[in-house]
Parts: C-alpha cells; sequence; structure tokens
C-alpha cells in the first residue's frame, strides 16, 4: 500500500515540476486535485474537531446557549443565498469585533510592547556576553539597531500634510528617516529573499530526494 | 425723366429706344437677366407688366435665388436700361398729378397701408407707419431737421463697421452731389450696373428719396414709386402706425403670395455665388451718385458672400412701399428670421416700438404682430383680423428653423432656418460686418456733411406724423429692418439665431442720432478710410469704378465723376478679379473689369450643406481634442508591456531548472562531504540554545508541539523539527502536538512517525500512541490560541480541554496518561513552535507566549524563510531560543550526533546555493555591465 | 448606518474580548472565554461556508451548459472522494491521512521546490528589472545572507574583529525586522481600533 502512495506522490511531484516549462494542463490537473483535497480535509476537521464537539455534543447534553452561536452560524450560512446575504453581516460582525478585541490586545501586549522591550534590551551591555562581543560594539549594535528600527518605523509613517497645489508630501525629517529605513528594510528583504530561496531549495531538495527514494525502492 | 441716357455717348434717347439714336449703342442689355425667364424677381416683373399698382404680384415661376444666382450687376451691359426701371419712369409721369396732390408721405402711406390687397408682397413686409420713427433709418433721420430728430438713440451693433459716408462727399462736394444727382436724375443707365433681381434694397432706398426729396428734384423712378404709394387709397389718420402693423395687414392679406415665395427660398443658397453687392441693382445706382453718401450701402461686394438683402432688408423694412414687391426669398436671413420668430411668439401687441427701446425692439414689436393692436386703424385691423396668430408663412419661418451654432449676444440660436443656419456655417466672417456697413454708414451720417440738396430738401421733410421714412417720429427706435438691426446679424460671422430672445443691445451701439454724428464726422472728412473699405473691395464701387474705366474719361456721366473719390479711395483695395477680365460679347466686348454677371448665373454651384454644428475656434479645437486624448487614454486600457524576449527567458528558466536540478540530484547521489562550520554548533549559537532547552527538561515531561507549517515547507521544516522531536523523544517527553493549519494536524502526525523511525536517525525506543497525543486542529486562529492560553480558573477548571475537547488522537483522551495533568498551557514544560510563516508566529507569540509568563520556554523552530522577522521576538526575549531551516537543523543533528534528514540534504542544499550564489552574481554582473554599456552608448550617440 | 445591529455587535464583542486582556477580572475572563468559545465555533461555521462555496463555485462552472470548466470536475471529484473517504474512515485514521500525505504534501513541496528555481531565475535578472541603490542593497543583502545561510560563515569561525563584523551583519535585519513587525502590530492596532469605534465596517458589506 506504500507503494501505491508513493507512486502517487511521484505522479503527483512530476506533474508539479512540469510547471517548469510553463503552465500546462499536467500542473492543472494536480493542483486541482490539490485544492479538492485539501478542502475535503478542512471541512472534515472542522466538523470533526470543531461542530461535533463543540456545538452538536454540547447542545445535546444541555448546553442551550451554544443555540447563539448555532444562530449565528446559520445566519452565516446564509451568506451562500444571494437575497439573504445580508442576514449574515450579523455574524460577520460577531466575528470582525472579536478578530477585532483579539487583535488589538494582542498586537500591543505581544507585538508592540514585547518589541519595544527588545530595543531595550540591545542597550543591556553584557560584558563578555553575546559569543565575546566587546561592549564598544554592543553598544554600536544597539545604537545601529535602534536607529534602524525607527527609520524603519519611519518609512510606514504614511501621513502627510495636505497643502494647497502641492501633492501631499511627508515631514522632511520624517521623509529623512525614511530614507534611511529603506535600506534598513532592503538589507531585512534581502535576508528575507535568503531565507525563502533557502526554504525553497530545501523543499527543492526534499522533493529530488523524495523522487530518488521512490526510484529507489523500485529498483530494489 | 424717363429717357435713357447712353451710356456710350450720354445722350439721352427715349425710353423705348433699343439703340442709342446718337452713337447707336445699345441701350438695353443684351446679356438677358439671369432672372428673366423665371428667374426674374417678382417685383421686377410687376414693373414690367402691370403698371396697375397694387396689383397682386404673381409668385415667381422660379424661385429667385436667394443668392449665388443672382446677377451680379455686372451681368447687365453697361448701357441696358432695366425694363423696370423704364416702366416706373412711364408710370411716373401718369401718376405725377397724383404724386403732387398727395403732398406729404404719410398720406401715401396710409393709403398704401389701407390698400390692402393691393399691396404688393414685398411691401406688406413693410412698416408702413411712418409714425414709428423707429422705422426711419438714420440717415434719413439725418435728413430731416435737427428739430425733428430724433432724440431716442437708435442702437445697433455693428462692431467692425465704420462709416464709409465721408468717401463720396467728402471729395467731391455737395455741388458734385448735386450736379450727380441731377445727372443721375436722367441716367438711366445708372441702373444698368444693377442686377434684376437684387431689389431687396429697392424699399430701402425710394422712399427714402422720396421722402427726403422734393417731389421735382426726385428721380423719375422714385416718384413712380411715390406714385404708387400715393394711389392706395388712404385710410384714416393712422399716422402712428407703425411699419408692423403694415406687415400684420400685408400677411393677414397676403400670405398665400408670401408662403409662395418664402417656399421658393433655397435653404441654403450659396450666398458665394450671390451678387458680390448684394444690393438691388437699382440700389447700386443708389449708391453710385453722389447723392449717395446716405443711401450707399456700398457693400463690400466681392468679398460679401451675404446676399444684398442682408444689408438692405433692414432698410426697406423701415421704409415705406417700395414701387415693387420684392418677393420674401430676398428677405435677409436672419433678419427675417429674428422677427418673424418674434412673431411666432406674439402675444401682445405693441402699437410702436417703445422710444428709446435698442434697436432690437421693433422685434418685439413683431412679437404682437399676430394680435390685434390695441388701437389699429381699422383697415389695418381688417387686415390682421385674417389672421391672429400671424401668417403661415412666418410660422413658417420658425418651424424650419434649426438652432444656430453661436447665437449673438442677446439672441438664441432657436429656431433658425436652415437657410439661415447656412450664413453661420459659411465663412463670412470679415465680410458680413462690411457688408452691413452702409447702413452704419446712412446713420451716422453727419448733418454737416449732408450735401447741400439733401439740406435743401429737409425743410420739405413732412412734419411729424408722417410715415415712417418720412421721420414724423424721430424718437422711436428704429424699425425692425433698420440698418442697425442688419448690421448686429451681418456683422456676426457665427451663424444667427432667428430668435431675439432678450432683444438685447448689440455688442456695441452708434447712437444714430448726436453721436453718430459725433462719430462719422472725421470719416466724413476723408480723414481716415473706414476699415471695411479697406479690408473689402466693393463691388457697388468696383462696378462704378469699372464703368469709370470702361468708358471714356470725357464721357463720363457727372454722377460717374461724382464717384470718383470713391473709387479713388477703394482703388487700393478695389482689386483686381475682374479687371483682367474681357467681356467678349455684348456692347461691352472687348472691355475688361466687367463684372462677371454671366458667370454668376451659369456657374451654378450646388448649395454647399451647412452643418447646425457647434463652430469652435481652432484653440478651442485644440483643447477638444486634448481633453478628448485624455480622457480616451484614462479609458483606454493599457496593454501590459509584454517582456521583449518572451521565449528566451523560458528557455533560461528551463536552463536554471535543469541545472540546478541535475546539480541537486548529483549531490543527492554523490554526497560529497562539506563539513558543517564550527560555528554553528558553538555554546552561543541558536542550535546549542535549543538544544539547552530540551536537554534540560525533566523526564516524561509534557512538551507541547505546535506543527503550524503547511505543506509546501514540510521538507525544510521536517529537517530543522526532526533532530528536535528525537531530541525530545530521548528525553522522554510527553509530547502534544497541535496545530492551527488543517494539514498540521496531519505533518505532525508524519513528524512524530518520521522522528520515530529507526532509519532516519539512530534509534530511538518512542511509543508515539502511548507517548504523545495529537489534540488536532484549532479552528479560528487567534481566537482559539487566547482560547487555549486561557488560565485555569473556578469556572475553567481545564481550558485546554475547553479549547480542544475533541483530540484527534489522544491514548485515553483527557484522561489519559498524556492529557491527564494538564489543564492549562503553562502545564507544559515546554512549547515548540514549529512555524514557516511570520503570522503563524505572531498569532502564537501573541496570544499564547504573554500567557506563559516565562514560565514556560518558547522554543521557535521556524523556516528560513520566516527567520528573519521572527528573530526579533528572540532578541526581545519572548522566545528563549530558535533554530530555522535546513542549517538549524543540520546544527542541530550535529549536536544530537544523530544524522538525519538535514544531513541527507545538506550537500545538495550548499551546491543549490552555491549556484543560486552564482547565477545571481553573475546576473548582477551582467546586468550592471550591460547598463553602463548602455549608458555609454547613450553618451555616444548624444555627443555623435 | 449601515448595518447598525452588526456594528453594535462588532464593537460591543470586540470591547468585550479587549477588556479580558487589560482588566484580570474572572468575570470579565469568563465572558471573553464564552464569546471567544462562540467566535471559535461561528469561525468553524465560516470556514465550513467557504469550503462549500468553493466547491459551489466549481459546481457552477463544471455544470455551465457553455464552456465549462473539466477541471473543476476534478475539483469536486477529488473533494467529494477525499470527504467520503474521511467520513468512513475518520479523519485521525492513518490511512486516511496517507491520502493527505500523498497528494496535498508532495503537491504543494513541489510547488514550493519550483519557487526555487523561479527565484533562482529572478534573481539572475534582479538589476535587469530593477534599478536603483535599494535594489542594488537588496541584491548585496541577498548575496550576503545566502552565503550566511549556507552555514559556511559564521561569526564564530573567524578572529574576534571579522567577527563581530560578522555578528553585527549577522544581527542587521533585525533592525529592519523589528520595524517592519512594529509597523504590522501598529497597522493591526489601528484596523482594530477602527473596528472598534465603527470606522471601519468590513462587515456590512
Amino acid at each position: 500500500m506504500d507503494i501505491i502512495w508513493a507512486l502517487v506522490g511521484f505522479v503527483v511531484t512530476l506533474l508539479v515540476f512540469s510547471y517548469i516549462l510553463g503552465d500546462n494542463p499536467l500542473f492543472r490537473i494536480a493542483a486541482y486535485i490539490f485544492v479538492g483535497v485539501s478542502a475535503a480535509y478542512a471541512a472534515l476537521l472542522v466538523i470533526y474537531q470543531v461542530l461535533w464537539p463543540r456545538l452538536v455534543q454540547p447542545l445535546f447534553e444541555g448546553s442551550y446557549l451554544l443555540i447563539v452561536p448555532l444562530l449565528l452560524g446559520i445566519l452565516l450560512v446564509a451568506k451562500l443565498i444571494p437575497g439573504l446575504s445580508s442576514i449574515g453581516s450579523l455574524s460577520m460582525g460577531y466575528l470582525v469585533g472579536a478578530a477585532a478585541g483579539v487583535a488589538v490586545g494582542g498586537a500591543l501586549l505581544g507585538t508592540v510592547l514585547g518589541q519595544i522591550q527588545g530595543a531595550i534590551n540591545e542597550f543591556a551591555l553584557v560584558p563578555g556576553g553575546r559569543q565575546g562581543v566587546t561592549l564598544f560594539m554592543q553598544l554600536v549594535e544597539g545604537v545601529f539597531l535602534l536607529v534602524g528600527t525607527v527609520t524603519s518605523l519611519a518609512y510606514f509613517q504614511y501621513g502627510a500634510r495636505k497643502r494647497p497645489d502641492q501633492a501631499p508630501r511627508r515631514h522632511p525629517l520624517v521623509d529623512s528617516l525614511a530614507q534611511v529605513g529603506q535600506v534598513f528594510i532592503a538589507i531585512t528583504l534581502g535576508a528575507l529573499f535568503a531565507g525563502v530561496f533557502s526554504a525553497a531549495l530545501a523543499a527543492l531538495v526534499e522533493r529530488l530526494d523524495s523522487i530518488l527514494q521512490f526510484i529507489f525502492s523500485l529498483v530494489k | 425723366m424717363a429717357d435713357l441716357r447712353c451710356p456710350m455717348c450720354g445722350k439721352n434717347n427715349p425710353p423705348q429706344a433699343e439703340t442709342c439714336q446718337y452713337c447707336q449703342a445699345r441701350l438695353k442689355s443684351v446679356t438677358p437677366s439671369p432672372s428673366e425667364g423665371g428667374g426674374e424677381a417678382d417685383w421686377l416683373r410687376d414693373l414690367r407688366d402691370d403698371g396697375v399698382l397694387g396689383e397682386q404680384p404673381q409668385a415667381p415661376a422660379t424661385p429667385a435665388p436667394f443668392s449665388g444666382q443672382e446677377p451680379t450687376p455686372g451681368s447687365i451691359p453697361e448701357g441696358e436700361m432695366p425694363d423696370w426701371l423704364s416702366r416706373i419712369r412711364q408710370r411716373t409721369s401718369v401718376e405725377e398729378d397724383a404724386l403732387s396732390q398727395i403732398g406729404s408721405a404719410p398720406k401715401i402711406e396710409e393709403d398704401l397701408t389701407t390698400a390692402g390687397e393691393e399691396v404688393p408682397d414685398w411691401l406688406r413686409d413693410l412698416p408702413l407707419d411712418g409714425s414709428d420713427s423707429s422705422s426711419i433709418p438714420a440717415w434719413m433721420q439725418d435728413v430731416r431737421p435737427t428739430t425733428e430728430e430724433s432724440t431716442a438713440p437708435t442702437t445697433f451693433s455693428q462692431p467692425a463697421i465704420e462709416p464709409e459716408q465721408p468717401v463720396a462727399p467728402a471729395t467731391d462736394g455737395n455741388d458734385a452731389w448735386l450736379q450727380s444727382l441731377g445727372a443721375w436724375d436722367g441716367q438711366p443707365q445708372a441702373d444698368e450696373a444693377l442686377p434684376s433681381q437684387d431689389f431687396t434694397s429697392l424699399p430701402v432706398e425710394e422712399p427714402s428719396l422720396a421722402e427726403a426729396l422734393p417731389a421735382e428734384e426726385t428721380p423719375d423712378w422714385l416718384k413712380s414709386l411715390e406714385a404708387e404709394t400715393t394711389s392706395a387709397p388712404a385710410s384714416a389718420a393712422q399716422d402712428d402706425q407703425d411699419w408692423i402693423k403694415a406687415l400684420e395687414a400685408l400677411s393677414a392679406e397676403t400670405p398665400s403670395t408670401i408662403e409662395n415665395t418664402i417656399q421658393d427660398i433655397p435653404p441654403a443658397t450659396p450666398v458665394e455665388n450671390e451678387h458680390p453687392s448684394g444690393l438691388t441693382d437699382f440700389l447700386h445706382t443708389l449708391e453710385e451718385p453722389p447723392s449717395a453718401p446716405a443711401e450707399e450701402p456700398s457693400l463690400p461686394v466681392e468679398a460679401s458672400q451675404a446676399p444684398s438683402i442682408i444689408s438692405d432688408w433692414p432698410v426697406s423694412a423701415e421704409q415705406a412701399a417700395p414701387p415693387s414687391t420684392p418677393p420674401l426669398d430676398h428677405i435677409p436671413s436672419a433678419g427675417v428670421t429674428e422677427w418673424l420668430d418674434a412673431l411666432e411668439k406674439a402675444e401682445t401687441t405693441p402699437e410702436k416700438a417703445p422710444e428709446g427701446a435698442p434697436t432690437s425692439d421693433w422685434l418685439k414689436d413683431i412679437d404682437a404682430f399676430s394680435a390685434p393692436p390695441a388701437e389699429p386703424p381699422a383697415p389695418r385691423e381688417s387686415a390682421i383680423a385674417s389672421d391672429d396668430s400671424g401668417p403661415d408663412w412666418l410660422r413658417d419661418f420658425g418651424n424650419i428653423s434649426p438652432p444656430l451654432e453661436t447665437p449673438l449676444p442677446g439672441q438664441t440660436n432657436e429656431a433658425v432656418p436652415d437657410w439661415l443656419t447656412a450664413f453661420g456655417s459659411e465663412d463670412t466672417a470679415e465680410e458680413l460686418p462690411v457688408e452691413s456697413a452702409p447702413s452704419e454708414t446712412r446713420d451716422i451720417l453727419p448733418a454737416e456733411s449732408l450735401p447741400e440738396w439733401l439740406r435743401a430738401i429737409e425743410p420739405q421733410q413732412p412734419a411729424p406724423g408722417t410715415p415712417a421714412f418720412a421721420g414724423s417720429d424721430e424718437g422711436k427706435t428704429v424699425g425692425p429692418f433698420s440698418e442697425e438691426e442688419t448690421s448686429t446679424w451681418i456683422s456676426s460671422s457665427e451663424p444667427l439665431p432667428a430668435e431675439t430672445e432678450a432683444y438685447e443691445l448689440p455688442a456695441f451701439t452708434v447712437e444714430t442720432e448726436e453721436g453718430a454724428i459725433e462719430q462719422a464726422h472725421p470719416l466724413a472728412e476723408g480723414e481716415q478710410l473706414p476699415d471695411w473699405i479697406a479690408a473689402e473691395p466693393s463691388t457697388a464701387v468696383e462696378s462704378s469704378e469699372e464703368n469709370g474705366e470702361g468708358i471714356e474719361q470725357a464721357q463720363l456721366p457727372t454722377w460717374l465723376q461724382a464717384m470718383r473719390p470713391l473709387e479713388a479711395a477703394v482703388q487700393s483695395r478695389a482689386t483686381s478679379l475682374d479687371e483682367e477680365r474681357i467681356e467678349k460679347s455684348g456692347p461691352l466686348a472687348g472691355m475688361s473689369g466687367v463684372l462677371p454677371g454671366e458667370e454668376a448665373v451659369t456657374q451654378y454651384r450646388k448649395p454647399p450643406i451647412y452643418s447646425a454644428r457647434l463652430r469652435v475656434s481652432d484653440k478651442q479645437q485644440v483643447l477638444a481634442n486634448l481633453l478628448e486624448t485624455v480622457v480616451a487614454e484614462e479609458t483606454m486600457t493599457q496593454p501590459l508591456q509584454a517582456e521583449p524576449n518572451q521565449a528566451p527567458q523560458v528557455i533560461i528558466r528551463l536552463l536554471v531548472g535543469v541545472v540546478l536540478i541535475a546539480a541537486l540530484i548529483l549531490s543527492l547521489l554523490v554526497k560529497p562531504f562539506i563539513g558543517l562550520p564550527k560555528g554553528q554548533t558553538a555554546v552561543g549559537s541558536a542550535a546549542n540554545q535549543v538544544f539547552k532547552q530540551i536537554e534540560e527538561l525533566p523526564a516524561s515531561a509534557p512538551v507541547l508541539v505546535v506543527v503550524d507549517y503547511e505543506a509546501g515547507l514540510s521538507g525544510e521544516m521536517k529537517t530543522a523539527a526532526l533532530p528536535v522531536i528525537q531530541h525530545l523523544m530521548t528525553r522522554k517527553a510527553r509530547l502534544v502536538m497541535v496545530s492551527t493549519q488543517p494539514v498540521g494536524v496531519v505533518l505532525a502526525e508524519d513528524l512524530l512517525k518520521d522522528a520515530a523511525t529507526p532509519d532516519r536517525g539512530s534509534a530511538i525506543t518512542f511509543s508515539v500512541p502511548q507517548s504523545s497525543a495529537n489534540l488536532g486542529y484549532l479552528v479560528g486562529g487567534a481566537f482559539s490560541l487566547r482560547e487555549l492560553a486561557a488560565p485555569m480558573d473556578a469556572s475553567h477548571p481545564r481550558p485546554l480541554q475547553s479549547a480542544l475537547p475533541a483530540p484527534l488522537r489522544a491514548d485515553g483522551g483527557w484522561d489519559g496518561l498524556v492529557l491527564k495533568s494538564l489543564s492549562q498551557i503553562t502545564d507544559f514544560k515546554r512549547v515548540i513552535l514549529l512555524t514557516d510563516s511570520i503570522e503563524s508566529g505572531r498569532n502564537w507569540l501573541e496570544q499564547v507566549q504573554p500567557a506563559l509568563a516565562k514560565k514556560v520556554p518558547l522554543l521557535v523552530v521556524s523556516s528560513a524563510q520566516a527567520a528573519p522577522l521572527l528573530q526579533p521576538f528572540q532578541s526581545s526575549g519572548q522566545v528563549n531560543a530558535m533554530l530555522s531551516g535546513l542549517v538549524g537543523g543540520r546544527a542541530y543533528e550535529e549536536i544530537t550526533r544523530r544524522p538525519a534528514a538535514a544531513s541527507a540534504y545538506w550537500n545538495a542544499y550548499q551546491v543549490g546555493l552555491g549556484i543560486a550564489l552564482l547565477l545571481i552574481l553573475l546576473g548582477g554582473i551582467l546586468m550592471s555591465l550591460s547598463a553602463l554599456f548602455n549608458r555609454s552608448k547613450k553618451q555616444n550617440q548624444a555627443k555623435g | 448606518m449601515r448595518a447598525p445591529i452588526a456594528t453594535a455587535i462588532a464593537i460591543a464583542i470586540a470591547l468585550l474580548i479587549l477588556l479580558g486582556y487589560f482588566i484580570p477580572i474572572p468575570l470579565i475572563a469568563d465572558v471573553q472565554g464564552l464569546l471567544l468559545g462562540w467566535a471559535v465555533i461561528v469561525a468553524g461555521f465560516a470556514a465550513l461556508v467557504g469550503i462549500i462555496n468553493l466547491i459551489l463555485v466549481h459546481w457552477r462552472r463544471a455544470t455551465a451548459p457553455t464552456n465549462h470548466n473539466l477541471y473543476s470536475v476534478l475539483v469536486i471529484a477529488a473533494f467529494l472522494l477525499t470527504f467520503a473517504i474521511g467520513v468512513w474512515f475518520g479523519p485521525d485514521d492513518p490511512a486516511f491521512q496517507q491520502v493527505i500525505l500523498a497528494i496535498q504534501v508532495p503537491a504543494e513541496a513541489s510547488l514550493m521546490a519550483v519557487l526555487a528555481v523561479t527565484l533562482t531565475v529572478a534573481g539572475l535578472r534582479l538589476l535587469q528589472r530593477r534599478k536603483g541603490t535599494l535594489a542594488v542593497v537588496f541584491m548585496l543583502s541577498a548575496l550576503v545572507y545566502l552565503l550566511l545561510a549556507s552555514g559556511l560563515f559564521t561569526a564564530a569561525d573567524w578572529g574576534s574583529p571579522l567577527q563581530e563584523i560578522f555578528h553585527l551583519v549577522d544581527r542587521l535585519p533585525l533592525a529592519g525586522a523589528r520595524g517592519i513587525l512594529l509597523g504590522i502590530a501598529l497597522g493591526s492596532l489601528t484596523a482594530g481600533l477602527r473596528v472598534i469605534l465603527g470606522a471601519d465596517r468590513p462587515y456590512s458589506g
């Protein structure tokens, strides 16, 4: 049985690899099958792991408060019906509101405060620490990272003053900071490119290795 | 008076004489008038055929050409007197007694007005009321005594027109005027240059003269006119009746005739072929004599493409009944349309034009034409009563009027007939104003510049109350067909609106009275020539000039001599097209400079089709085109710039793919040894930190492993995570797997399975079913994570179970060996996040990490693509240790000394990175060199 | 105001959940937990609705009278087959999971593998498509961090001066990454606050 699944995986891999030659029906076949399979699996997981154990089962057990999410869910299904799609706005409002609350709380506590703390920590000079880097270099690193962080943030500052007969333009100070921030962001994006390529290359190596393993398994 | 003067020898001949009794020169035209045989105008035919005044004229068998087809003055051979003039003169003698008995023009006009059915067609269009001074041309008002002059300024818009009158009188003087008048009086050849059809100015001039001149000084033809008007029965005293009422009567009584006439009007007769001067033939004679400073239309004949009636009509309209019936097809287009449209709209009938009203007020009066006047004279009232709403032909005018292009100020472009639209479409901008210049000339004729003969006439002017042309009501505005009004619409090169909407003052006005005189005075002295004279050659002038040149100097008639100053004045501009032309037939054979009347007749040109489109200037057109282009470009889909070389790109991609894949396969097969630098496994390295965190785990410690990566990066993530999981297995940790990705559930199982597989690493005795659990899929992302990280309290004793009530795989469930002791997130000893995306990592770090409160170390094994953005969390201390990518896994394997997938892929990975580095570097160098080469090439081209 | 009830619900839910982050009161925590639990269920419905909609779209394309898409037939067939197998075996069954591992994982991993080739070509033409200082900086950064990602160059392998420089270079992306993270977080804050304040109503459409 394993060899069958290995064969399936091998075929699917070859179909997708055909994309190197350009878009072709073989690639499309693999892609469309992939979509159908993943959708079915996600639906199964939702039913088996969420709706049944967290809604249907408790309702049968007497947790009638869950009628509220049930109604919201039914209203959400109304989104599929063109004439009734507006009814689903209530459910969407609920989801959006919950997401907004979670996003605000998480961003503030998890990222903003955490990264502010991280920027401060860069100046926590540790004698002999950090892989033997000197204190001066630690200070230089701290300043460098702080400047990079601030200027990168300035790059995301899109607020501009309106001036008559002129295009909106950022404050000169913010603009100059943003210019510096662009360099830092370019460096970071270069690192991201390298990371993406590394990940893709690892995936390619893994796929090639799987192909070879399948071939070796056939030879054996 | 009826004698014909020979054009050759200058001697008088009997009126019936065909040839001169002295020199045998032909006195009548050899060349038939173009209007003869159908082309002749009705009024002329009337003059010829009937000597009975008031006889109903017949509708023209052939539509009288509005323009273009009309004969030019030059078409009548010099020396031939028109028939109509002969008949006029014949009738003059018969009616001389009646004329002398009448004595006053008003009575004549009243008689004429009450004549009703006997009024000729053209006369019915004209105001008969002499009480309305507004209908009096300015030049006539100038003729009248000062005390009788109207105090109301008559306005007209004639921007480009300047008076012409100083030309003749200033050069010849009054004596010459008088002489010429005397000579002209008996000079039938003066009419020779007049086109037989171009009659529309006839009513303009003749009544004026009839009023202005004493009977004995009146030319024969004018006397005949007076006789005609006198023959009409006089009605009750209707001195205040204006010309409008006459129109009403006229239209009411003879609408059919007028309709027929109008129907014969070619809608878009090419005005280019029209009589150049746009004047009636005999009116030319009025222009040409020196007595014409006030009468002289002196239109820019050659350049003028407008019909002659354009300039003449207003004058004729305000004058008394002319001796003949002008067909309405010669009604000036715009002018007629204006007042006819006004007629259509008429609801009330003001008897007179309001005093002091602008020139256009006469239109208002015409509006009321269909309604009975408030105090109309009985005859006219009866005449009007037949048609309250105006005659049909008048309504037709309005009905056939298409909107014109650009209305004049104060005028709308509504209800403009086609033929009128043609005017607007034609390029007569510079011609029309000149054409109407004579009117202005007449209007502003200074009293001082009047010839003496005219001054002598003034005391003989009828008293107030006489007909309009007698100038009884000086204070009234100028009549509907006043020169000013004509000038207004003619002066505009744009199409004229048929409807004088607001009767506004024209663009600029010239007062008829003192102001006009003041303005005209310097010109009267000949100090400067009007622009229109300098700019436009005048056919009238030219014809007279030709006459002078064609005839020996010694034989020039006196009236023609009187024209010499004018000739001299316009000599520079009176070019020439016809000067070089030599007459080939007729009595003028061999003579040059004869006006090409035959050509005008024979060279019929199809009337151009004039569109009613908006006329725009070049600049406007350019701007409109620019706007149109901009709009079109905005709406136009910009095609994506195609790659210049698509095929090479496919080849390059294929080549790179083949090279890369071949190198990787070769590396996987050969497995060249590429050592791992010791720095990757140093004490302070990332792998070492993770290793340390796991190494510190107590035995059977629960560890939450979050498998949050997609299947696409499972290859890389597995190489990084596998040694860590194996390390955990060796530490006998209870592994609880969870994922926020649907496929993560399966990948977690696959990871555990691979980690526990002996052939992928060293022998690991780890029972996956018994020592691990798969909580499954956390739906909702951040919602589930926040719920998962909820602290335990009384109401939520087991938040973990609340978040994941149904583990996908757990031996014994939440009460099993693996999960039994786990109630909340902090119950785990380690939380290991396997993620390949920043979003997933952020969610865990934002929602779960704060709940860990540094009690539970959070370790991250990330993909290389997410590492740069997850690194700040490690730097900030939110992540205790982080391992990323295949390099991290290889380093971890090196540390744990359990070679697994990372070690298997390491060689190929290094080769692949090396190839990519080389290609990127090569591409960068090539592109830089290419850019430098292109730049230098451009510089060379710029220099070269 | 469009969708006032939905707006009220969104604002109320957001505020109640947000309070649970900052006010350590059991009642608020319970309310937050309850609302989040409901939100997870509704999110499950939303995921299901999304999947159903996907299948309906492909159904319409497959059953279109003209120009029907055969690939959509594949989608529906794969969905139905997988769903049937999953219902039959259950999602936790290793045999069913093998379907995913044999189809979905190879497909996605292969796509990522193809990306490697594409990125290599893109790197080759990097300066051809983009010119300027930032492009050069980006390319140099990519080269440097590819070298570092190879694992052949680490700070520990060099002497002290170069080690410090390499350490600095290795941490250099941290500055920009922190800025980006802060920017993302501030953007999330802004978006969430706009929803809480009712300025943004993406649910009303």
